[in-house]
């Protein structure tokens, strides 16, 4: 998603995408390993509705949350 | 309109080409070039894991700050968390630190760190590095 794109995400579509980076990190942190499990469907269903696939979604969110970052 | 160089005055541009192509316009960190550069040293080795796990723990941390924020505003759990965030931040400015520094005494070269690693005295850049370097573990991972 693009940075404009990004400006105007609604409140639900921002958490979608914190939804699916907390899914993203559970992966990462080894606790999911079946691709087939609810998680990852739930992905699935969070890239459908966003219209963004899993490299875009993970872009946007580094790019929304590095944006919040406050010291 | 359209023009070609002639072949020995594209030659000329090589150089700008291959500058641009080492450019980095891409979000992500790839954790297997820093595994490479910390190559078979055990010391190193260990350290990577730590901004591996460092990482990942700030990442969370702004993220269930951020959902926070979105869900009930801000509040005195939004300061609380603000609070963990901060510190979660700084213990990762540390680590990065550490690791950078370590990164010099094995006689790594700033050229070789410098393209993977941020400018670890930039509390914003260390933030930013450690969010990109957790997502891109995802994208190198499994495929959804």
């Amino acid at each position: 998603m693009e940075k404009q794109q990004e400006e105007t995400m609604s409140t639900k579509d921002k958490l979608l995408l914190l939804e699916y980076s907390k899914i993203a990190l559970k992966r990462i942190d080894g606790a999911i390993v079946n691709a087939t499990d609810a998680d990852s469907i739930r992905m699935k269903k969070i890239q459908e509705t966003l219209g963004l696939t899993h490299d875009e979604l993970l872009r946007t969110a580094s790019d929304f949350l590095g944006g919040t970052i406050s010291q | 309109m359209s023009f070609e160089l002639p072949e020995e005055q594209s030659h000329q541009l090589d150089p700008i080409r291959e500058s641009l192509e080492k450019v980095n316009f891409d979000w992500k960190i790839p954790p297997e070039k820093l595994e490479a550069l910390v190559g078979e040293n055990q010391n190193l080795k260990e350290m990577l894991e730590d901004v591996f796990d460092q990482c990942l723990r700030y990442t969370k941390t702004v993220v269930e700050e951020q959902e926070l924020l979105l869900t009930e505003g801000h509040g005195e759990d939004h300061a609380e968390r603000d609070k963990l965030r901060s510190l979660t931040h700084t213990a990762t400015q540390d680590t990065l630190r550490a690791f950078a520094r370590n990164l010099i005494k094995s006689g790594k070269t700033a050229a070789n760190i410098y393209p993977l690693m941020p400018n670890t005295e930039s509390r914003a850049a260390c933030g930013q590095f450690a969010l990109r370097l957790t997502l891109s573990r995802e994208v190198s991972g499994v495929q959804v």
